[in-house]
């Protein structure tokens, strides 16, 4: 029996209603405690007392610095319960990063705990939960909780994008109360379900882990520390617990499938996401593998799908939940021809607030106002005639090479199915497009290390040449993020070796570049030619290229052959080699 | 009669319509190369052209087009691996052009005449002597459709060999107006007529007196 959810209701609502109609049910159990549902409510109204008594208003946002425990949980919906909003934090972050983010965020207290009291910067109002979530707080008879509406904030996570600072992602009673509701449609959720958490208390997997299970009245297991990384014993774990409904990270789940699993297990669903998934499950696997799609700025989940264990390519990111509109766009955010690539952009109820004290970014990721807003996600996918999206890539991790625009997740995919290799990231190193070269680096699966050669002309057997990596560097393991993602600059530094030949900086319109974008504009019927862009991409062809090259040799007096420019089809590469000739040729020489 | 090589050619639809039942037939790979090109033609143009690639190779080995497993040999040309089936594809902006052959590597080529492309400093640019005698005996009308239809029997060359154009330039030659056919290497090169209208080219690895069969229209 899943909980309706009706309009107007909050997760503090939900929650409150299972307390008061089964209070003596399990609620969170973990190494610090087990608590039932009357237990857990009257240790978040302790922590409501507190808050009060520091001043904290509804609306205020307050820190929730604790680690993984029933502590965690008491803090989280005592904030709440506060009329408050909490803003996640990982006690396992480095001390300048916390109190960064409680600075940054204008919190007006911090729920912490024992680890983290001193860690938080500045003098500020801290509660500090004990074993179980126990705080100094007058506890007592279960109180009504401050009312918020759907628009009042719940939480705020903060997230990295590729560059520059974290942002903090707010989110309100509105979006989360859809996710639950969703969840709890979605997997049949309800009393008798216990289930998982094991996301670090920063990444926004743990607001789905714990809201929707406390909204159904099933029970949380909090997975213990030294089983997140291993699947064997998280396995045995999972099965021993009961567990029924489990969000697992991706880089873990992909191990956990491979493993033989009881028949009998009592798991229903394994829920996993966090990185691109790239297996299926076995066909006897007893429970249903499902992979799910988002981003904080959607309210965790955008996109769910049910793994089938046969079909070709990866598996699909599944489709849009609901409360999310998901659309396909091009550069110009005008929606593309369906089935074609494009940037997926989010609409819906399940859009965040926004940034945190960030109005201009928020403006620019942010479009439309109200209930038309979106979320641009920044990532590249098409939809396949069922509706499920496959997911092809970031749009800021594609590198632009000679002109081309690259997808490292194309090499991966091949270098990975090498039987010698078990991980592969591939960057771009070098600061222009002309000079950009691919660096492959490589996990072996302990057997011998094919060379660089071997790589190579495995790789040419299924990519175009621009897309062979010119280097590879061997390494004992990814580098992961506390997140568990790849953590790109962690990757050992690469010395830039220029490829002979290459200019180093230059500015961006030579005269000789103006030149040759004439010519190009006037044979390729376009408004305009960017250095780094690649001729053949813009249109032109062998016919094209031959008159090019033509009216260039004319041009400029130099010898430049149709093989010049399928080497090297960039405006700006043309141009450095008519002006590398020009500069060779003394005044007066004959050309030839 | 039996052709060991065939020709199949279709006008470019570029309709949504056509464009978004193409893009649902391509590749993870491909869905993301079509959005490389810079242009909205340019990449409808890849989409429609390499969707009607599955479709034909689809037909031609008895799969659905989205199951056709289309790989890069070593020089970029595609191939059908662990299939005899050799292909090769061209376009112009309003045509596809493919050769299939079950018994010989192949390369195609079409081109769209441009009255305005200085074909005669290409010509004398890129042709050899004995091309160019050939051209400058002719009237200027006939001589710029014959200078594409040189062009196209390099392309089509370089593009069965898979060394592209440039392994076609120099020396070589590929045309002779006062034959059907000529041979280069291992390779026989024809000139095709598409619809009276496209120069076009197809080149095969036999010596043997092969012909290509009239281009069929998918």
């Amino acid at each position: 029996m899943a909980a309706a959810v009706a309009l107007g209701t909050t997760v503090v609502d939900l929650v409150d209603a299972v307390a008061a109609s089964r209070p003596r049910r399990l609620a969170v159990h973990s190494s610090d405690g087990t608590l039932t549902y009357a237990e857990l409510l009257e240790r978040a109204d302790a922590v409501v007392a507190v808050l009060d008594e520091q001043g904290v208003q509804p609306g205020d946002l307050v820190g929730l610095c604790v680690a993984r425990s029933s502590a965690l949980v008491v803090g989280a919906l005592g904030v709440l319960r506060a009329g408050a909003a909490y803003v996640a934090i990982d006690p396992r972050y480095p001390d300048d990063r916390i109190a960064w983010m409680v600075e940054d965020s204008g919190a007006k207290a911090v729920v912490c705990d024992e680890g983290t009291k001193d860690r938080l910067g500045d003098r500020r109002s801290t509660i500090v939960l004990g074993r179980g979530g126990r705080c100094g707080g007058r506890g007592g008879p279960h109180r009504l909780p401050v009312h918020s509406a759907p628009s009042d904030p719940a939480y705020v996570v903060y997230t990295s994008g590729s560059t520059g600072q974290p942002k903090g992602v707010l989110v309100d009673h509105a979006s989360l109360g859809n996710l639950v509701a969703w969840h709890l449609g979605a997997f049949d959720l309800d009393f008798a379900d216990r289930c998982t958490q094991i996301a670090s208390p920063g990444f926004d997997a743990v607001i789905w882990e714990i809201w929707p299970a406390l909204a159904a009245g099933a029970s949380l297991h909090v997975v213990p520390e030294e089983l997140r990384t291993d699947p064997i014993g998280l396995r045995d774990w999972l099965v021993a617990k009961g567990i029924t409904v489990s969000f697992i990270p991706t880089a873990v789940a992909e191990g956990l499938i491979g493993l033989s699993w009881p028949q009998s297990t009592p798991l229903r669903y394994l829920l996993t996401g966090g990185d691109a998934l790239g297996r299926r499950p076995p066909i006897e696997l007893p429970f249903a593998l499902v992979n799910n799609y988002g981003l904080s700025e959607a309210t965790v989940v955008a996109t769910s799908g049910v793994v089938d264990p046969q079909g070709d390519g990866p598996p699909s990111i599944g489709r849009a939940i609901d409360g999310v509109v998901a659309e396909v766009v091009d550069e110009r955010l005008q929606p593309v021809a369906p089935g074609m690539a494009g940037e997926l952009i989010i609409g819906g109820v399940a859009v965040a607030s926004g940034y945190l004290g960030r109005p201009e970014l928020t403006a620019e990721r942010f479009l439309g106002e109200g209930s038309d807003r979106r979320y641009r996600t920044g990532d590249l996918v098409r939809q396949r005639p069922d509706g499920a999206f496959d997911f092809l890539g970031r749009l800021d991790d594609q590198l632009s090479i000679r002109g081309y625009r690259v997808e490292p997740g194309e090499v991966t995919a091949v270098l990975n199915a090498h039987p010698a290799i078990t991980a592969s990231v591939v960057v771009g190193v070098g600061a222009t497009s002309a000079e950009r070269q691919l660096v492959a680096y490589v996990v072996g699966n302990g057997e011998a290390q094919p060379d660089r050669f071997e790589i190579i002309e495995y790789l040419r057997g299924s990519l175009p040449e621009y897309l062979v990596p010119g280097r590879y560097v061997w390494l004992e393991a990814l580098p992961l993020t506390a997140h568990g993602k790849v953590d790109r600059a962690a990757l050992p530094a690469l010395a830039y070796e220029p490829l002979p030949g290459a200019e180093g900086d230059r500015p961006l319109r030579t005269p000789t570049e103006a030149k040759i974008e004439a010519v190009l504009k006037e044979l390729l019927d376009v408004p305009e030619v960017g250095p780094e862009e690649n001729f053949f991409l813009l249109g032109g062809h062998s016919m094209l290229g031959a008159q090019l090259i033509v009216r260039l040799e004319t041009l400029f007096d130099v010898e430049l052959g149709l093989r010049y420019l399928f080497d090297h089809p960039t405006l700006g590469e043309i141009a450095g080699a008519v002006d590398r000739q020009v500069a060779e040729q003394a005044p007066g020489d004959p050309v030839r | 009669m039996t052709y060991e090589v065939e020709l199949w050619w279709t006008p470019l639809d570029l309709s949504a319509r056509s464009v978004e039942a193409s893009a649902r037939t391509l590749s993870f790979e491909e869905a993301v190369r079509a959005t490389q090109y810079r242009g909205q033609g340019d990449r409808a143009r890849f989409v429609v052209v390499r969707a009607t690639l599955r479709r034909l190779l689809g037909r031609m080995t008895g799969q659905p087009p989205e199951q056709v497993r289309l790989e890069v040999a070593p020089g970029g040309k595609p191939v059908l691996p662990g299939s005899s089936l050799r292909f090769s594809t061209s376009r112009s902006a309003e045509v596809a052009l493919y050769a299939t052959s079950w018994t010989m590597e192949v390369g195609v080529d079409v081109e769209a005449v441009r009255a305005d492309a200085d074909m005669d400093a290409i010509a004398a640019r890129f042709f050899t002597p004995e091309e160019n005698r050939a051209l400058a005996a002719m009237d200027p009308g006939p001589r710029l459709r014959a200078a594409y239809q040189c062009w196209s029997c390099k392309e089509a060359y370089g593009k069965g060999t898979g060394e592209g154009l440039t392994g076609a330039l120099g020396d070589l030659v590929v045309w002779n107006p006062e034959r059907d056919s000529t041979t280069l290497g291992d390779w026989r090169i024809h000139p095709v007529d598409l619809e009276g209208e496209y120069p076009a080219a197809v080149a095969g690895r036999s010596l043997a007196r092969w012909r290509p069969s009239p281009p069929y229209r998918l």
